[in-house]
């Protein structure tokens, strides 16, 4: 298969605080590939790097073959990358469907004087994406709350707004932060649904960060494990659960086994 | 070389002492200031409001009625602590949990207040003479020849005293102690058991009496009448800036930096404004230095937000016929007044533009400002100085006035792209005190400004039609107001306000979404700047000359004012906000109130309107009135469900249903 993503020796630093400490991964077209770790491991820090969230990052980030070190977050998401935020990034004002419409606002070409004028060309391309935004609507089952501005809606609601707003996007590549955070059982079980859809449907590749051993193992084809900006394992989810060094990771030397849940229909938040 | 050829070096050490002792009274002001802002997370606008209140209670006491002067301090310091007290309790406090922009507004809506009532009872421009605490006597500087007033003396001491003083108790005690944890977290205080409505009231006490201190101290030393006493607002803000709005010593430090750097300049010209160039200059650059985006205290600036949804649909033909009456009415009523209210409507609508150029800017894309005059003042004056002075003919003057506008916004934009909320607003109060003070006054440019005449701009004809008439022109302007409400209201409706509004939101999401947010920022300053600039163009023909006192920053900080009490994020509120600001006045002349006290009476309802209905009073109509008339649904009829594929990895008996 295909890189399409590859990470090449990425370090980051904060101050002292080594986040990210010479991290490189490779992530295939077409797969799911998780990216677990205790909290504070680096997660974050790397989406925000691969995003271009974080400038001065060091080491490189290739997409596609080509090097993001250069380009500015907005530049990136026009190479389809898309992201979902850990702590919930919506625009809380804009009604669900003009969330939905953003994206595909950022990638239309015309200009303020289109719109100034209203001319032709602009009620076409409005016309034309709100179509497009509804279907997305539609797909993550948000037909009835078009209009509702999205600070009002549920965390459960938003969460799956966010995953909307990404796939406006196109995404060739969707990077997932945390986005079963805050859900109780029913909602992440209807989120693993959704992201099992989005792949089938969409052939997007997604890089999944969560806590939630059951979503992880349920959804990502390969995992990574980070710890204190480390990659300490790497491989299958079934290879993952067993790996000494990732239960040391979660739970420290003393404890050893029997935490991470084998169960995949429980969701047991680890960390 | 000229410049520094003609300098009186033998100046130096007395403007030496000059600016040590005038960075001693900005001190004092920070002072203040910070300690308020470090405690509640306000950043107090009417501070040299305050200050100048109280100054004028110690002339009252001590000039007027003739005690002594240490009563009248004392008289200030009382009335400052009490200004301060009702400050944060009636109007501050009601606030808690909402935006920090929210009570930066309130604060503006006190310096109105204040300021307008000072120059009612103690009258604007009157000469006031100072309150002389100490002797002017002095003493000669040991081993040099300079000579040191013991008054000078006295406010450098003051203010390092208490500038340490409060930066001790603050340290070591433990009401300092609490008051750095409210400052921290109000609400974790709360929990620990600090009377956190207490502790904010003393900072507030406290600090409006530093400001009064640092009041009576300036008035001998700066024009002792409201409007310039309230104005040391900027320089405390410069010094506090440079401690970063926390460092009480590095306050101090640039507090003198800041009084060395305005008196210097007068080695080397006579031009009264080059302090205020100075100024800016320090403003822009301490901005920029300090504040990089990612800094702690930027990011919680951002951590409070008004929550307002935008208005839901709203129902087109109920609409259409409201517009359309509304035109009506705009071209039938003027008739049947003289040409003088035609005029009144005509500048109305002018002023409806500068309006309308913060409905773009501060309701779409939530930036603050208040230097819409100054971007006025270019269209205005390019506009002038090419009819008045060169004989352009007026179109192509317009034009390019507009296109100069644009450019301006765009490069105030630019450093405005690292701020936001409070340090973009004393931003732009610096810029438009720049334009007030330096650029458009006499002796710095006066081939643009006119110096100290002004241009005279006949009124142009449009396709043949002379505009000359009250009532043409004021056809003409309603026919422009009209197009750039339309295209404003276009503007807000599609892809350009989504993106603006998302930006407003959540930068981090939007460019995460493929919005480049720095060419939307700065396209909106630029729209904004430039429809503000068409105003100030045409106000040139509607007034028939253009100079510089009409372009103020006493008319952004009312325009600002109006904009948000009549509702920035809605279009229909810009012809509202015009009116009331022209026509407020003019029917004050009907009853026995002054129109000076026209901003005392905005302020109130600014402060009032900030408390009470957040989103601005025209939305609120329009919320009601959406209740009556309830829109249409956005989508008549759905478009075509997609089929979702079977999931992998299901059993049975978890069957997809997201249903909520």
């Amino acid at each position: 298969m295909a890189v399409l993503l590859q990470a090449d020796d990425v370090s980051m630093s904060f101050g002292g605080v080594h986040a990210l400490a010479g991290v490189s991964f490779e992530l295939h077209r077409g797969e799911t590939l998780g990216l677990i770790g205790p909290n504070g491991a680096g997660k974050t820090t790397m989406f925000n790097c691969i995003t271009g969230v974080l400038p001065g990052y060091r080491g490189h980030i290739y997409y596609d073959g080509r090097d993001l070190r250069n380009l500015k977050p907005h530049q990136r998401a026009r190479l389809k990358i898309a992201r979902t935020f850990q702590n919930l990034e919506l625009f809380d004002e804009l009604s669900a469907l003009d969330n939905l419409l953003l994206p595909l606002d950022a990638f239309s070409r015309r200009g303020v004087l289109g719109d100034l004028l209203r001319l032709p060309r602009t009620v076409f391309e409005e016309r034309r994406a709100q179509e497009k935004a509804r279907a997305i609507l539609h797909f993550i089952n948000l037909d009835d709350w078009a209009d509702t501005p999205v600070g009002d809606l549920p965390v459960g609601l938003q969460r799956r707004l966010e995953i909307g707003r990404a796939l406006c996007l196109e995404p060739q590549l969707l990077l997932l932060d945390e986005p079963g955070s805050g859900l109780d059982a029913r909602e992440t079980s209807e989120l693993a649904r959704l992201l099992a859809s989005v792949r089938a449907r969409f052939k997007i590749t997604m890089l999944l960060v969560d806590h939630d051993m059951a979503l992880i193992m349920r959804i990502c084809n390969r995992i990574y494990v980070l710890d204190y900006g480390r990659m300490i394992a790497e491989g299958p989810p079934e290879q993952i659960r067993d790996d000494p060094r990732v239960v040391r990771a979660y739970l420290g030397d003393a404890t050893a086994t029997g935490v991470v849940s084998t169960e995949p229909a429980t969701s047991g938040a680890v960390g | 070389m000229g410049i520094v050829a003609s300098a009186n070096w033998g100046l130096l050490p007395g403007y030496t002492v000059i600016g040590i002792t005038l960075g001693g009274i900005y001190a004092l002001a920070a002072i203040g200031l910070v300690l308020i802002y470090r405690v509640s997370g306000v950043l107090n606008f009417a501070q040299g409001a305050v200050s100048m209140f109280s100054a004028f209670v110690a002339y009252q006491v001590s000039t007027v009625m003739g005690y002594p002067a240490a009563v009248g301090l004392l008289a200030a310091i009382v009335a400052g602590g009490a200004i301060g007290y009702l400050i944060e309790r009636f109007t501050i406090r009601p606030l808690a949990g909402r935006a920090p922009l929210s009570k930066v507004v309130v604060t503006i809506g006190w310096l109105l207040v204040l300021q307008t009532a000072a120059g009612l009872i103690w009258g604007q421009t009157a000469y006031h003479r100072p309150v002389q605490l100490v002797s002017i006597q002095g003493f000669t500087f040991p081993g040099t020849s300079v000579v040191v007033g013991w008054d000078e003396f006295t406010t450098i001491v003051v203010a390092l005293g208490l500038a340490f003083g409060t930066a001790a108790v603050l340290r070591w005690t433990t009401f300092g102690t609490s008051m750095r944890a409210v400052a921290d977290d109000p609400v974790a205080a709360r929990l620990w058991g600090i009377n956190v409505n207490r502790v904010m009231a003393v900072s507030w006490v406290a600090g409006s009496a530093m400001g009064a201190i640092a009041g009576v101290l300036i008035t001998p030393r700066i024009n002792f009448d409201p409007i310039s006493l309230t104005l040391v607002v900027i320089d405390a803000f410069t010094a506090a800036l440079i401690g970063r709005l926390t460092s009480l010593p590095w306050t101090v430090i640039g507090a003198m930096f800041l009084g060395l750097a305005e008196t210097y300049p007068r080695i080397f010209s006579s031009n009264a404004g080059a302090g205020n160039a100075v100024t800016f200059a320090l403003v822009l650059l301490t901005l920029a230095i300090l504040f990089r985006p990612g800094t702690r205290l930027v990011q919680r600036m951002a951590a409070g937000r008004d929550y307002v949804p935008v208005p839901a649909a709203d129902n087109p033909p109920v609409r259409r016929v409201i517009v359309a009456a509304a035109i009506g009415v705009g071209i039938v009523i003027p008739l049947l007044f003289s040409g003088y209210y035609q005029s009144l409507a005509a500048y109305s609508l002018i002023v409806g533009l500068i309006v309308l150029s913060l409905v773009v800017l501060t309701g779409l894309t939530g930036q603050i400002s208040f230097c819409q005059y100054s971007f006025a003042a270019i269209g205005a004056f390019t506009v002038g100085s090419l009819v008045g002075g060169h004989g352009w003919s007026f179109w192509p003057a317009l034009l390019l006035g507009v296109i100069c506008s644009i450019g301006i916004g765009v490069l105030v934009g630019i450093p405005a792209l690292r701020l936001s909320g409070l340090f973009l607003a004393i931003l732009t109060i610096a810029v438009a005190l720049f334009f007030d003070h330096f650029l458009l006054a006499p002796g710095t440019l006066d081939s643009f400004s006119g110096g100290v005449s002004s241009w005279t701009v006949a009124r142009p004809s449009f396709l043949g039609i002379s505009l000359d008439g009250s009532y043409a022109f004021y056809l003409f302007t309603l026919a422009v107001f009209l197009v750039a409400v339309l295209a404003v209201w276009n503007l807000s409706r599609s892809k350009t306000g989504r993106v603006l509004r998302a930006i407003r939101n959540s930068e981090i999401a939007a460019a995460t979404s493929g919005v480049n947010v720095t060419a939307w920022k700065l396209t909106s300053f630029g729209v904004s700047a430039g429809l503000a600039g068409l105003a100030g163009g045409l106000l040139a023909p509607g007034i028939g000359s253009v100079s510089a006192g009409a372009f103020g920053f006493q008319q952004s900080l009312a325009v600002a004012a109006i904009a948000i009490v009549v509702g920035v994020r809605s279009v229909g509120a810009a012809a509202v906000g015009g009116i009331f600001l022209i026509f407020g006045p003019e029917l004050l002349t009907h009853t026995p109130i002054s129109t000076l006290a026209f901003p005392l009476i905005v302020g109130s309802i600014l402060i009032l309107q900030v408390i009470l209905t957040p989103q601005g009073v025209v939305p609120d109509w329009q919320a009601r009135f959406r209740k009556r008339f309830p829109p249409a649904p956005r989508f008549p009829t759905a478009p075509e469900p997609l089929v979702v594929e079977p999931m992998p990895n299901l059993t049975a008996s978890e069957a997809p249903t997201v249903k909520v």
